[in-house]
């Protein structure tokens, strides 16, 4: 590999910065309580006020019952998980197909399987939520997770597919050749073999169902809050560098942290999660 | 791609047997009808669940568009009046242009910084891995994070606004340019760019390690400077994940609504914000237009999606076609 | 004509020296081979070469001027890489043009000289293909071809054979050779294929991880390699523990006899040393069918036998001491058969 050229090191060191340094004012705002123009720092902390406001302020408020953070996150990760199984369950056997047979119209079925992520989601949206209240699911979580269900498929499809790609049928046959099976070849070949690959494309699945607010906002009508609905209606009506608002900023952002955590160590590449979602497929040599 | 050529191959060729013509054809006919079997059902799952909860929507919303709203005592069905009453509002062309302006320059930006991290990133850097894990991390929160801390920054009473007072270039709020809530739409363009740069970065990323460093090297052996061999060599490699990021990002920030609704003007706005905002008038026989809204909304970025897509397989067959 | 030198040519990954303190001279126009097996560094060294590597330490120089400083597109190489890494965008015109057309040459006036090198691969008239339309061999020397076109000084080729099948080795071989020496271009490949190194090279260096083990002329390193791990990688070959016998160095005590040197050895240590003697040199014979050879002849036990058209491998002790032997005969003996086994003197090669 070349190395990389001294201009190049200053442009990767200011994106660098640009992309993590707004993450500093606000953990430094979720532990402020007055921060008057101009001052760079807070002119008043927290833990200076603490028990002396009429009501519990910054993160005592974000962490008390009053703030709703306890259901919006409890929606969140419920939503989520739901969300998640769903897709991959639905997903899979597409998945299967799609990386091991050449069929008629399958190029209308790879590009239909893939319109959710291209097509306007409030259409998608506004729609859904006549369609929800004709059949009384609306403002449900059935109603919910179901809308889910529309941006997290393709991505499903998508990472699962590869992985079946990867996958050499020569594995399953050479198992059947040595006793096992069509179900335990599956069982102790397939599953153990695709087993990252379906982690990843739940972990994947459950980050876009964490991440959704417009479809939640819709289908929801307000009446239950997942953590994206919260923040909307709180940077919506907070000041810039409101205290609950960066607090809860930093909350909304925990589950993307754990996902590339897990994802890092999952796949022990940071390329993967680009390879895996929507990168179109390369291969190294056209020999 | 090239295990399922393969697959595909096996599966087509005649199948020999030694049974005699009869019992074979049987065989083969049997095999034909229980690889149909397993795609079928192998695909109905997801596209069932697709057609009743993604189309099923879009053709509630056409369907309603187009006067059919029993619930709203609304069934002029079939009329195109609510879509003439959109076309011909100015506020409809007005966002229009401004739901393209947001979409384009943001879309043009992050692709061109993204592409330029990805390759600075593909060559020989200390730390690369933290650097990576620090250029993902806005891909994995929502938007509303981004919302949040361009607010942080960029309001008038902002970080940037206060650390550009301490330094002495301003002295007061109103010195400072307006970023958010401004038709320039900028507090709008940084969230996405906040996303985006990191999102096409990884696409990129993907590709290139895909592509490997095998053809900038030879290039370079074979005279081409740096610039040289990644406009003649790596950059028509990695072409197809460039127009991919790029697509996705530009259909994205054209239906976008929480941004522009959060951080852009009250008027003018984009599309998507003008469309809930009819849906949510108070005279409800005339929800179809916002059916309409979003209807137009739909065809407006397929229409460009779809462009964009046949410019680049017109270049792509220009060069050759590979 | 350009002579390549490196000094003391130092470099590493993560602080893991790859190639440590280096020195090698390829003398201008000749074809130089490096020996050795994966992982020894000699990609590494080729890449440093081309300028696509910097050393950590060291200096490379061309006519003994160093290049250090100098980018890969200035250096005047070519090289050809492994997988032949063909630009899959462009055709075979366009990609033996490319080098002409980074010097600002026009694709229509470029034409003539890629024809000129395009004949002399022998690939006239796939101008329009494409890269995968092209089979491995012609892929290969499409490679060939553009890295020639610009009449580089050196010219680099990474493992050039080890991804043709059997039959195309051949022609490539004899066609890299005749292009070679056409050009007269100083050229250095590497591979981990002895065969390929000793038939391709005017002159070779046997690489192992920790540096050039032997480097010469591509017979002597066969023929007299300096020490057991060369032997060894150099193919089949016998390594005998002996000590001298007497004081003349003209034979040499072994376990299971005397064997009488073709010429007087100065080398070897004093008292300990090992016989090297390459398994197609020894032959095996009949007991009593040529009494002649009585000297250096001995008798041994077949342990196993292997036909390999044309070749037949036997396995064979002597005395408790197991040899491999290549023989060339239409007969085979069968694994317990006793047989004449004679070590030719002029083959005998006493480690260094």
């Amino acid at each position: 590999m070349v190395r990389l050229s001294p201009a190049g090191r200053v442009f990767v060191i200011a994106m660098f910065l640009v992309f993590s340094l707004p993450f500093l004012p606000l953990i430094l705002a979720s532990f402020a309580f007055r921060w008057h123009w101009p001052e760079l720092l807070p002119t008043q902390w927290l833990w200076d006020v603490r028990g002396t406001t009429p009501y519990p302020v910054g993160w005592d408020y974000l962490f008390s019952p009053i703030s709703g953070l306890g259901p919006a996150f409890g929606n969140t990760v419920v939503i989520g998980i739901a969300t998640a199984i769903l897709a991959v369950a639905v997903s899979l056997p597409a998945a299967r197909v799609l990386a091991r047979y050449r069929f008629r119209g399958k190029a209308v079925v790879e590009f239909f399987l893939l319109v959710p992520v291209i097509v306007p989601q409030i259409a998608v949206g506004m729609g859904m939520l006549l369609l929800f209240m004709r059949i009384g699911i609306a403002r449900t979580y059935t109603g919910i997770i179901l809308a889910h269900l529309v941006p997290t498929i393709p991505y499903a499809v998508r990472i699962m597919t590869a992985v079946f790609q990867n996958l050499d049928p020569q594995y399953e046959e050479q198992a059947r050749t040595l006793g096992a099976g069509r179900l335990t070849a599956f069982t102790r070949i397939i599953i153990p073999m695709v087993m990252p690959g379906l982690a990843t494309a739940f972990l994947f699945s459950f980050l876009i169902s964490s991440n959704v607010f417009l479809l939640t906002f819709l289908i929801s009508g307000g009446r239950l809050q997942t953590l994206p609905t919260m923040l909307f209606s709180h940077i919506e009506s907070g000041a810039a560098l409101d205290a609950t608002t960066a607090g809860l900023v930093l909350i909304v952002s925990v589950p993307g942290l754990v996902f590339l955590i897990i994802a890092d160590w999952l796949t022990g590449d940071h390329t993967a999660l680009g390879r895996t979602s929507m990168a179109p497929s390369t291969r190294k040599n056209s020999v | 791609m090239r295990r399922s050529d393969n697959v595909g191959t096996r599966a087509a060729a005649p199948i020999p047997t030694d049974h005699g013509g009869r019992v074979g054809l049987d065989i083969v006919r049997r095999r034909v009808v229980r690889r149909r079997l397993a795609i079928l059902l192998g695909l109905a799952p997801a596209i069932g669940v697709l057609l009743v909860l993604f189309v099923g929507p879009l053709i509630v919303a056409l369907v309603q568009s187009l006067g059919y709203a029993p619930i709203y005592r609304v069934r002029a069905f079939p009329t195109f009046e609510y879509y003439a009453t959109v076309l011909v509002s100015p506020r409809f062309r007005t966002a229009v242009v401004y739901t393209m302006y947001y979409a384009v320059v943001p879309t043009i930006i992050s692709t061109a910084l993204g592409v330029a991290l990805a390759v600075a990133l593909n060559r020989r850097i200390r730390h690369a891995r933290v650097l990576s894990f620090f250029f993902r991390l806005p891909l994995v929160v929502p938007y509303l994070v981004g919302a949040a801390m361009v607010g942080a920054l960029f309001a008038g009473g902002g970080l940037v606004a206060r650390v550009l007072y301490a330094i002495g270039v301003i002295e007061s709020t109103g010195e400072f340019p307006r970023i958010l809530f401004s038709a320039g739409g900028w507090g709008v363009m940084l969230v996405y760019l906040f996303k985006q740069v990191p999102f096409t970065f990884i696409i990129v990323s993907a590709v290139l390690a895909g592509v490997g460093s095998e053809y900038e090297e030879v290039a370079r052996t074979l005279g081409a400077s740096k610039t040289k061999a990644f406009r003649y060599v790596v950059l028509p490699r990695i072409m197809p994940g460039v127009v991919t990021s790029s697509l996705l990002v530009f259909a994205f920030n054209f239906q976008s609504y929480e941004i522009p609704y959060l951080l852009g003007a009250t008027f003018p706005t984009t599309l998507p914000v003008e469309a809930l905002r009819r849906f949510n008038v108070p005279d409800v026989t005339r929800r179809p237009e916002a059916m309409a809204y979003i209807m137009l909304i739909t065809v407006l970025s397929g229409i460009v999606l779809f462009l964009y897509l046949r410019a680049y397989r017109r270049w792509e067959r220009s060069r050759g076609g590979v | 004509m350009t002579e390549i030198v490196l000094n003391g040519v130092t470099v590493g990954y993560d602080a893991e020296p790859v190639v440590n303190e280096l020195d090698l001279r390829v003398e201008a126009g000749t074809l130089f081979g490096l020996l050795g097996p994966s992982g020894c560094g000699k990609t590494t060294i080729l890449r440093m070469i081309a300028g696509l590597l910097e050393p950590d330490s060291g200096e490379i120089l061309f006519d003994g001027t160093s290049v250090l400083h100098i980018p890969p597109e200035r250096r005047r190489i070519g090289m050809v890489f492994q997988q032949h890494v063909l630009f899959p965008h462009m055709t075979v015109e366009e990609n033996v043009a490319f080098g002409l057309r980074m010097q600002g040459v026009r694709l229509r006036d470029a034409r003539p000289r890629v024809n000129e090198v395009l004949d002399l691969v022998q690939l006239s008239g796939y101008n329009r293909r494409f890269p995968k339309q092209l089979s491995g061999g012609q892929q290969q020397r499409v490679a060939l071809a553009r890295a020639v076109v610009t009449d580089p000084v050196v010219l680099l080729l990474d493992e050039p054979l080890s991804n043709l099948d059997a039959r195309l080795r051949d022609d490539m071989r004899s066609l890299l050779r005749d292009v070679q020496k056409r050009l007269n271009i100083t050229t250095v490949f590497v591979t981990h294929d002895q065969t390929e190194a000793i038939e391709l090279s005017d002159r070779m260096a046997v690489l192992f991880t920790d540096g050039i083990a032997q480097e010469g002329p591509p017979q002597e390193v066969f023929e007299h390699p300096v020490n057991a791990q060369v032997a060894r990688f150099l193919g089949s070959t016998n390594l005998i523990p002996a000590r001298w016998c007497g004081d003349g160095k003209t034979c040499i005590e072994t376990q299971f006899g005397t064997l009488v040197l073709g010429a007087l050895e100065t080398r070897g240590s004093e008292y300990e040393l090992t016989v090297s003697i390459r398994c197609e040199y020894i032959t095996v014979n009949s007991i009593g069918s040529h009494g002649d050879q009585s000297h250096n002849t001995f008798r041994g036990i077949i342990d196993d036998s292997l036909y390999k058209g044309g070749l037949i491998f036997y396995r064979i002790s002597i005395e408790g001491v197991s040899l491999e032997v290549i023989d060339r005969s239409d007969r085979q003996f069968v694994p317990g058969a006793e047989v004449a086994v004679h070590f030719p003197p002029e083959h005998l090669w006493i480690m260094p």
